[in-house]
């Protein structure tokens, strides 16, 4: 009896509870009204919204993996200038609310919009409906397979490349035949994070008009609560079934895989010009574009000047409390999630198995439930329980803990292949120079699953800098962030203050992925680390190369 | 520059701890309200759980914490939402009043025998109309359905003179909608009751055919018929006076259906106290404020809603209302809300 795997797998199991309390709350609810579940099962009806909700989803997953991934390896592995900052600018897209975006593509290329106002075009496509809808969601979501794939490449070992190289394949070759199939897992993993927040999301659906099951949930959860509960457990179980299908056609990718020496660089060459103007393209209309009209609006308000005396525009110490929440839940947010689904991911990643499978499944099944959902199972569980549990109601311990069951699925993707990245000679040689377990995972793992790990802890505190309803639920009375600044000034239609507090979002959470992830995740190209209790013989976990690319 | 790794935890653990900390020091009360034992007279604490914005609210619960010396702790957020917070808070609810945009989320919470009857000497401040029949919650600020058009695409001529004739053909394609916003749900109710749900259910049919486009809510509605995306739309009255607040030069004007047709719908702001409410003497006390006439000035201040309060006169420059200029509709909160829901969806105008 192996004592120690017994305790890992109970320390997984007991971290996974709390992710399959909205699941439990969804079977709960709807099992008090049978009938209202088959009714609204059996109901023609929820064919279009159900169907709506995969066509959206699928092609958004679809979009965003392959601009996510184009963008990923052209940050991580060509000589491109500049790279964590291209790094910085690819991720924030991620910060701005799904809501945000819709009513910006709105002000701008709706009929009557600024483009026709400033530009004079007269001709311009839909925006509602499933384009608009399509086009926000894709622009808002590549980062998921941006930050992820980024982080797996700069992990990948270059002997297979340089073999292929060497045999006198082109740079998109190389990428297409051996970096795209080692990378494989991870734009999986990516993409299914882009399907799940798709199906879940409201705020772009609703105000572009694209009837999916998330709208049929939000139009219907007071009038119809029933009917309202029954297609919340459809989506879970959507959610369930195609995290099952993924898990299973990738598990090829969570092999042992260790690297050794530099990651290598491909030169761009006569690449160069398209590649940059992809990024630049990709970043303009995904984060230059929503602040341009942001800064309009903002601009429009600080000329007109607010007669409000407690609007922003005239009191701009109104940003500070919310700003410094917003950064402090996020961050500790972030950290806590990583820690805590970590060691599932050891237990899904060292033991394969069904149990694992069934444990990471819980943990990333649950992005795809509205955070409405995940906030009244909170609220259901934290009050029916029995003993102190009662009393961190409305506290932001409590807040933290909703915000990582609803974003734990963020974390876990990195996490797993952070775990699956580290050489099992590397364990065993500590372990045979007798270092405890703690001293191994800290002195030895932790930081050569670092770049991964601040890949996640990246998409767990810009999904949580802008989550809204579980916030406005969960949160202690008073406690104001930047996302509910925002949603509460465009209820009112108050757009230039809307926007003053979506710049703001969209400045603090650049500031923190800086420092927390970009810093983290491309840590190779600052001097390399030291080895820490690293055995004899083993190579550093991060290569080291000159901070200046060279041109070739 | 070297890190060492157990100074990575360390220093995650610093950030948690200072993070946690700020956070705390900046929201007002981190301290569990559902243990907040609240005392009563000066240094009381009251939770008020309010889906009408902070921006209209604020100054009137302001003043009542200075004249009171009670401690309001708002949680601000969408009626609805709250009102399935509260229902699923149940009696651990730690709310002492509930405010909601519409009444339609106080019907929920009071079909589901959650709410405590007002006293009645606050209820007869306002007249019966305009608060529920078994007195549990109250009209606090009052708004009018109207029908918001675009005045360089619509000539005055061309307005409808019944919500109902918004079928016909010649608005085919022309009128913006909001199936999931309660004051459309709640004009659905009322119509159902003024005209029968066999003419509520040809109506709702008779639009979704009629194209009519359905939107988020009434904002986007009035900046699309502002843009002149669409010519006209269901909104309540004083998003057209939001519109021309930003923009004085914007093309849009409101049209009230003339006396009282069932577009004319009067509807209010509402206020309750949950049956859990820990101190049910002082939420009396506030929701009496609220319909105070010091409550109603500066609950309605500047927004160009109508006070509900006996006696109160409207704001300077709101077109007078009295009783011919909208439909006798009863607020009993009897609605039956997923009959409403089904008509809306049978309808197929949502889609």
């Amino acid at each position: 009896m192996n004592w120690r795997a017994v305790g890992a797998t109970a320390l997984a199991l007991a971290l996974t509870v709390p992710f399959a309390l909205p699941f439990a709350y969804l079977v709960a609810r709807n099992a008090q009204d049978l009938g209202g579940l088959w009714s609204a099962l059996s109901d023609d009806r929820l064919v279009g919204p159900l169907m709506r909700s995969l066509a959206l989803g699928i092609s958004v997953a679809l979009a965003a993996a392959v601009l996510g991934t184009l963008a990923a390896w052209l940050v991580a592995r060509t000589d491109l200038r500049a790279r964590r900052t291209w790094a910085l600018l690819l991720c924030l897209p991620l910060v701005i609310p799904s809501f945000v975006g819709a009513l910006a593509l709105i002000a701008a290329f709706a009929p009557g919009g600024l483009v026709e106002q400033v530009l004079g075009i007269g001709f311009l496509p839909e925006v509602s409906g499933f384009n608009g809808a399509f086009v926000v969601l894709t622009l808002l979501t590549y980062p998921y397979v941006f930050l992820l794939v980024m982080a797996r490449l700069r992990t990948l070992s270059p002997t297979l490349e340089e073999s292929a190289r060497m045999l006198g394949r082109r740079p998109m070759q190389v990428f297409t035949t051996v970096v795209l199939p080692q990378a494989r897992a991870a734009v999986a993993a990516g993409a299914l994070l882009v399907f799940l927040y798709v199906i879940s999301d409201f705020g772009a659906v609703q105000l572009l008009r694209y009837d999916t099951l998330t709208r049929a949930i939000y139009s219907d959860r007071l009038l119809d609560p029933i009917t309202s509960i029954a297609l919340s457990l459809v989506l879970g179980v959507i959610a369930v079934a195609v995290v099952a299908m993924e898990r299973r056609s990738s598990r090829v990718g969570l092999r042992d895989q260790s690297r050794a020496g530099a990651v290598l660089e491909v030169p761009l060459g006569r690449w160069r010009a398209p590649a940059y103007a992809f990024l630049v393209l990709l970043i303009g209309f995904s984060l230059v574009a929503p602040i341009a009209v942001l800064l309009f609006w903002a601009i429009r308000g600080l000329v007109n000047g607010s007669a409000d005396s407690a609007s922003v525009v005239a009191d701009p110490s109104l940003i500070v409390q919310p700003l410094l929440s917003t950064a402090g839940i996020s961050v500790v947010t972030a950290i806590v999630a990583i820690f805590i689904v970590l060691p599932i991911a050891y237990r899904s990643v060292r033991r394969p198995g069904r149990l694992g499978e069934v444990l990471a499944g819980t943990v990333v099944g649950g992005f795809a439930l509205p955070g409405l959902v995940t906030a009244l199972a909170f609220v259901f569980f934290t009050l029916s329980t029995p003993g102190p549990l009662g009393a961190l109601y409305q506290t932001l311990p409590l807040l933290v803990l909703a915000y990582v069951v609803h974003h734990g699925a963020l974390a876990l993707g990195a996490a797993q292949s952070a775990v699956a990245g580290i050489p099992a000679r590397l364990d065993d040689a500590a372990r045979i120079m007798g270092r405890s377990r703690i001293r191994r995972f800290a002195g030895v793992e932790l930081p050569l699953m670092l770049p991964s790990l601040a890949a996640g802890a990246g998409l767990v505190l810009l999904s949580t800098a802008k989550e809204l309803p579980a916030t406005l639920l969960l949160a202690p009375p008073g406690f104001s962030t930047l996302a509910i600044e925002v949603w509460q000034a465009a209820e009112l239609a108050a757009y230039e203050e809307a926007a003053i507090f979506a710049l703001v979002l969209v400045a603090i959470s650049a500031v923190l992925t800086w420092f927390l992830v970009v810093r983290q995740a491309l840590r190779s190209w600052s001097t390399p680390a030291p080895m820490h209790a690293m055995p004899p013989g083993a190579e550093s976990p991060t290569g080291s190369r000159s901070p200046e690319p060279t041109t070739p | 520059m070297a890190i060492h790794p157990r100074a990575i935890i360390g220093a995650s653990i610093a950030v948690l701890a200072s993070a946690l900390l700020l956070a705390a020091c900046g929201s007002s009360d981190t301290a569990s309200t559902a243990a907040t034992a609240s005392t009563t007279g000066d240094g009381a604490a009251l939770t008020v759980y309010s889906g009408r914005e902070e921006e209209y609210m604020e100054p009137v619960f302001e003043a009542y914490e200075k004249k009171t010396g009670t401690d309001l702790q708002v949680r601000y957020g969408d009626s609805a939402d709250l009102a399935l917070l509260v229902s699923e808070e149940g009696d651990r609810s730690p709310a002492d009043v509930f405010v909601a945009q519409s009444p339609i989320s106080q019907s929920f919470l009071d079909q589901q025998k959650l709410l405590s009857p007002l006293p009645q000497a606050v209820l007869d401040r306002v007249p019966d109309n305009l608060r529920s029949a078994d007195g549990d919650w109250i009209g606090i600020a009052g708004r009018q359905r109207v029908l918001i058009y675009n005045t360089d695409l619509v000539k005055e001529s061309d307005l409808p003179k019944s919500v109902l004739e918004l079928t016909g053909a010649k608005y085919r394609d022309k009128v913006a909608v909001a199936p999931s916003n309660a004051s459309f749900q709640d004009f659905v109710a009322a119509l159902d009751q003024l005209e029968g749900t066999e003419t509520t259910n040809e109506w709702l049919k008779g639009m979704a055919a009629n194209g009519a486009k359905a939107y988020a809510k009434n904002s986007a509605i009035a900046e699309a018929v502002a843009r002149g995306e669409i010519p006209m739309g269901l909104v309540n009255h004083y998003y057209v006076l939001e519109i021309k607040k930003d923009d004085p030069s914007a093309p849009v004007a409101a049209y009230r259906f003339p006396g009282t047709d069932p577009g004319s719908l009067f509807l209010v702001a509402t206020a309750s106290v949950p049956t859990a409410s820990p101190d049910k003497q002082q939420a009396d006390d506030l929701v009496g404020f609220l319909v105070s006439d010091e409550g109603q000035k500066l609950i309605i201040g500047g927004e160009g809603e109508y006070p509900t309060a006996t006696g109160v006169n409207p704001p300077e420059g709101a077109p007078s209302l009295t009783k011919g200029d909208y439909p006798a509709y009863d607020l009993t909160g009897n609605t039956d809300l997923k009959a409403v829901a089904e008509q809306i969806r049978e309808s197929g105008l949502a889609q």
